[in-house]
């Protein structure tokens, strides 16, 4: 495939992760194709083994969390080299599932899978504590959608803003049923949305993968999930994503990671 | 002599490869993982039960559907609760959907592009369109598949313990049906590229492990079918599937590894084909039969030939799947809601555990969960496909470097990257 002149030069670059936004990307199929004809790919692992990297992008997508020295280099290098940095995904953007960990004496969890291995185990960082972030797509996974639209406005050359709505706006709009309502705990009022509520299609409670959006209401709904259900209970569902310091680090409660709810949940 | 391959494109994973070579001899042939550890096994430990198959469907995002469905299983025998036939029929057809994506996936877009001697996709895809688009094609009807059965393609929703959360529509799963005829065709584009090309040979005989249950072609449950490289067998109980198979750490990666009673084995497509091949579906089992292949097959880069075939069997197995369930489905509660599982205690009243093998498209998948009483986790285990064939790949790797030892640097890494993918590695999953 021949590359015309002066296309816009693109980076996927994971860091560690189960690179499930990356396979989003791919399984755009003909659309994938279609963005292949109006970009050049220089660096993206899943579908090339050539060793050059190119010396600048004009956007890079960064998949993944930086756990290891080497996913940390990798990272402030591809900021240097590109226009745009786009952290890519709930790993990125958010910690993701292994930010779990920071709820933990991590050094206990360790110890539960590996017994003589030296294994780096930072505590878990978003990516924007190491470098600038231009745009956050969000989400675990990415929405396949949402991401072609703002490449195609990317490519035009300006960063868009993904509108500052809650998930219960496409939620109630298609019809789903109000899990909060049901006595679950929910946390679409205050999470971004942009991901067709497609957890709620499926009768899963949100449980705040996307982030939090400006403007959300996020005392009101903490009162009322903590006047609801036990605080750890709570905790436990906005921890799973990577959430639950993102939110409250927004309020006025002291959100240091405790190994509390760890040590509530294990007693007999 | 070192030989040193960094940074392999093309896989899941990051991972390099080294090997030394004295005097003639291969001294060590070692596959160093890059992959960050994320602990997964560790941080589940202290969460509620009904996290497990949420989190651990993240340990990968090419197969996340085998990781739920299989933690899902192992929680499910803990707690003594049984899923019904139709959660069963609806799971395996989503097992076959995540066979044929991954597979097409890989054996076109990761693996063959080696064997022309290409190392990037776009190169490929733009010399071979019509196949490019068969490829596309048959991933999206299996993709579609998972997204109706669950929610969505990369990490499905609807899957939990029980049951399903909600249903599709009778509708839609004949709508599906229908893209059969289609897919089948493109399937079989992939076959004829396949079994056209030259691939190259290695011939090293190994164990194979795969579920067996000497009726169907297994990938939701069964023994553990075991093939020596004698020529004997034999299955043991899925629940004794640690007694065999020991989990091994070694110092220069955070990837672990696996032996078979102290023995380096195989698991994946080939090891499925070698096998369950005479229960194959009547296509695929013809594409099969006019292979002429002396069986056991020990050339692994057959790996991606056996894969085409189990697309072409899936194939058909899903389109029964679904025509099945287009007009038997019924409404039906999940047992988790029925219970009120999410969030509850473990329904036995008492410590319990529970332990599950099921065949992701890599191969033979284990996961294992200790609940406590109030439900929350105690202990986690999971042992991956590629943490069961790193050694077989690192044997086969040593094996092969006598052959192409002497060739240039920049061909002799070619073949080295060649044959660790096709094996079909996810180092993603090999460090959880």
């Amino acid at each position: 495939m021949k590359y015309k002149k002066n296309k816009p030069r693109i980076a996927i670059v994971g860091l560690t992760s189960c690179e499930g936004c990356q396979f989003v990307i791919l399984d755009q199929g003909k659309r994938f194709l279609d963005l292949l004809k109006e970009v050049q790919v220089d660096e993206f692992r899943l579908i090339e083994d050539d060793p050059e990297p190119a010396s600048g992008y004009d956007i890079c997508f960064i998949e993944g969390n930086p756990i290891t020295k080497a996913n940390i280099k990798l990272l402030q290098e591809m900021r240097k080299r590109s226009k745009f940095l786009i952290a890519l995904g709930n790993c990125a953007a958010l910690g993701g599932v292994w930010e779990l960990k920071n709820y933990q004496d991590k050094n206990k969890t360790i110890r539960q899978v590996y017994k003589k291995t030296k294994v780096e185990n930072p505590d878990i960082k978003e990516v924007d504590n190491f470098v600038k972030v231009d745009l956050t797509i969000p989400g675990c996974p990415i929405n396949g959608d949402e991401f072609m639209e703002l490449v195609w406005q990317l490519l035009k050359g300006r960063l868009p803003q993904i509108p500052q709505k809650p998930v219960c706006d496409e939620c109630q709009k298609l019809g789903y049923e109000c899990l909060l309502q049901k006595g679950e705990i929910c946390l679409g009022p205050i999470t971004l949305g942009g991901c067709k509520a497609v957890c709620l299609k499926s009768k899963q409670a949100c449980w705040g993968c996307r982030g939090s959006f400006e403007g959300a209401q996020i005392e009101n709904l903490m009162k009322y999930l903590l006047k609801e259900f036990p605080r750890e209970k709570v905790y436990h569902v906005m921890e799973v994503f990577g959430a639950r310091d993102s939110i409250l680090k927004k309020l006025d409660i002291d959100t240091t990671p405790k190994k509390a709810t760890k040590k509530v949940n294990t007693k007999k | 002599m070192k030989i040193q391959v960094n940074h392999i494109g093309k896989m899941e994973g990051h991972t390099d490869f080294v090997a030394e070579i004295i005097k003639g001899d291969v001294k060590s042939a070692k596959i160093m993982t890059t992959e960050g550890a994320r602990l997964i096994e560790g941080i589940l430990v202290g969460r509620h039960f009904s996290e497990a198959p949420i989190i651990t469907s993240r340990i990968c995002g090419i197969c996340p559907v085998i990781h739920k469905v299989c933690s899902v299983k192992a929680l499910e025998k803990a707690m003594a609760i049984s899923p019904s036939t139709q959660t069963v029929k609806l799971r395996k057809a989503m097992l076959m959907a995540q066979t044929i994506h991954s597979h097409a996936l890989h054996l076109f877009f990761l693996s063959l592009p080696d064997f022309f001697d290409i190392t990037n996709d776009l190169k490929f895809i733009g010399k071979y369109k019509k196949e490019t688009e068969c490829a596309i094609g048959v991933r999206q009807w299996a993709l579609k598949a998972i997204e109706v059965i669950g929610g969505r393609a990369v990490h499905p929703i609807a899957c939990e313990v029980g049951g399903f959360k909600t249903l599709p529509s009778r509708q839609e799963l004949k709508e599906l049906s229908q893209g059969y005829e289609s897919a089948l065709k493109d399937a079989l584009c992939l076959v004829n590229m396949v079994t056209k090309v030259k691939l190259p040979q290695s011939k090293r005989k190994t164990t194979f492990i795969a579920l067996k249950d000497g009726k169907t072609y297994p990938f939701y449950g069964g023994n553990i079918g075991i093939l020596y490289p004698d020529g004997k067998s034999r299955e043991i109980d899925e629940v004794k599937f640690t007694k065999h198979v020991k989990e091994i750490e070694e110092p220069y990666r955070a990837a672990k590894s696996a032996e078979l009673d102290g023995e380096p084995f195989m698991v994946g497509a080939l090891a499925r084909i070698n096998i369950n091949h005479s229960h194959l579906n009547p296509l695929a089992a013809g594409i099969f039969k006019s292979l002429k292949w002396k069986m056991p097959q020990y050339n692994v880069f057959h790996n991606i030939t056996c894969q085409a075939i189990e697309v072409v069997h899936c194939v058909e197995e899903l389109k029964a799947l679904l025509e099945d369930l287009s007009v038997n489905l019924e409404d039906e509660i999940s047992k988790s809601a029925k219970l009120n599982l999410i969030a509850s205690a473990n329904p036995l009243g008492k410590e319990s555990w529970g332990s599950d093998a099921a065949e992701a498209p890599r191969g033979t998948l284990y996961h294992h969960y200790k609940i406590s009483a109030d439900g929350y986790l105690r202990e986690a285990k999971v042992i991956t496909p590629t943490v069961s064939f790193l050694k077989n790949l690192e044997a086969d790797i040593a094996a092969y470097l006598p052959d192409i030892k002497n060739m240039p640097e920049k061909k002799r890494s070619l073949k080295i990257r060649a044959l660790i993918r096709a094996y079909d590695p996810c180092i993603s999953c090999a460090t959880h």
